[in-house]
């Protein structure tokens, strides 16, 4: 080895070292959008399978309305749970399925921000509709398998009220963490793709 | 342009600086972290007082020597490490970079290594290819004495190699 060389051996190394970290850094890149997408991805399906589940629900009700047709006023307080879930299913219709693999990090960012302010606006609906459906259909249920008897006891009208107001509030407490949780992750989404922006023009 | 996108587009387009002189002073992983991120916040702090006549790679390289100095001064005490060129030959367990390297580069690094973190320095910018000029203003001394200073380094390092071939 000459020591006249060392300039060359240098600047061989450090241009080795450049091109890996080059390198490096892209696949990080790569690695968190892709992370952002596979979080979002999650969300949405999730979101989407919630807005489809609520057709189910409202069959539900409709199949405990049919059980209960002889007691109008289980009729009208079931049938108030069935079209809760029919409103929300149409308030989440503008929710779709997306490609997601084709969306770079600045219209992931904004299908992202959509879908958080879409989720705070209906957040306090749902969390209400779930309750409500979840009381309603109990209230159904207790009148069928009690043999239709209920509305004649008062202690046991007292206990059914009782406990839809306990079923309702941990439904609606417990949504009520979850879209809070979910807003938190997709907040972090948004800011790390965000960070991204700021590093590369485009993907 | 606000301080933040200034302060990433300075980081993006000059990260080689940083990563070079991270790694002639770090050899573990924890060690580079640290000193990444202290060069970092002082680039953040010294950013408002960047003056336009002088070029910016000039003004990173002083910084993150400078911090890279210190750095050095404070870990060295800390872990008390000692190198010789060849201890570090003949028992020497590669860093994920240093297996990849060819035996000079190799070489290199360990005679960049048992410099004190001053000639670390002023080595580092010399096999950079920076002018004497451009070294002196870094360091913070004069061109002669940057001259002298490569010349005595090199000769040194003449003699190593000439010892380690026989």
């Amino acid at each position: 080895m000459d020591i006249d060389d060392i300039k060359n051996i240098w600047k061989q190394d450090m241009n080795v070292l450049e091109h890996r970290v080059r390198v490096n850094e892209e696949k990080i890149k790569t690695l968190e959008l892709n992370k952002a997408t596979t979080t979002f991805d999650k969300f949405l399906k999730i979101s989407l399978a919630g807005k489809n589940m609520a057709l189910v629900y409202a069959l539900i009700s409709f199949f405990i309305i049919y059980k209960v047709w002889d007691s109008p006023f289980f009729v009208i307080i079931v049938s108030l749970g069935a079209a809760a879930m029919i409103f929300s299913f149409l308030q989440h219709s503008p929710l779709k399925k997306l490609d997601l693999g084709k969306l770079g990090i600045v219209a992931l960012q904004e299908e992202i921000y959509k879908f958080r302010m879409h989720t705070a606006k209906t957040a306090i609906y749902d969390m209400t509709i779930v309750g409500l459906w979840m009381a309603t259909v109990g209230v159904g249920v207790f009148q069928i398998f009690s043999g239709g008897e209920v509305a004649m006891n008062l202690a046991k009208v007292s206990a059914i009220g009782f406990v839809v107001c306990a079923w309702f509030a941990v439904a609606y407490f417990g949504a009520r963490h979850i879209y809070k949780d979910i807003d938190v992750k997709l907040k972090e989404t948004e800011d790390g793709l965000e960070q991204l922006r700021a590093y590369k023009s485009d993907i | 342009m606000s301080k933040k996108a200034k302060f990433i587009e300075i980081i993006e387009r000059y990260r080689g600086i940083l990563y070079k002189v991270i790694t002639i002073y770090c050899t573990d992983d924890d060690d580079k972290k640290d000193l990444e991120q202290e060069i970092l916040i002082q680039i953040w702090k010294s950013l408002d007082k960047y003056n336009d006549t002088y070029a910016m790679t000039t003004w990173l390289y002083r910084i993150s020597m400078n911090v890279a100095i210190s750095h050095y001064r404070k870990t060295f005490k800390t872990k008390n490490r000692t190198v010789s060129l060849d201890a570090g030959l003949f028992k020497f367990t590669p860093a994920p970079e240093t297996s990849e390297r060819s035996y000079e580069q190799n070489v290199l690094h360990k005679l960049l290594s048992a410099l004190n973190e001053f000639d670390k320095a002023l080595m580092f910018l010399y096999l950079e290819d920076k002018d004497y000029e451009v070294i002196a203003d870094v360091l913070g001394i004069t061109k002669t004495n940057v001259a002298t200073k490569i010349s005595r380094i090199k000769n040194r390092w003449k003699q190593e190699l000439t010892s380690l071939k026989h």
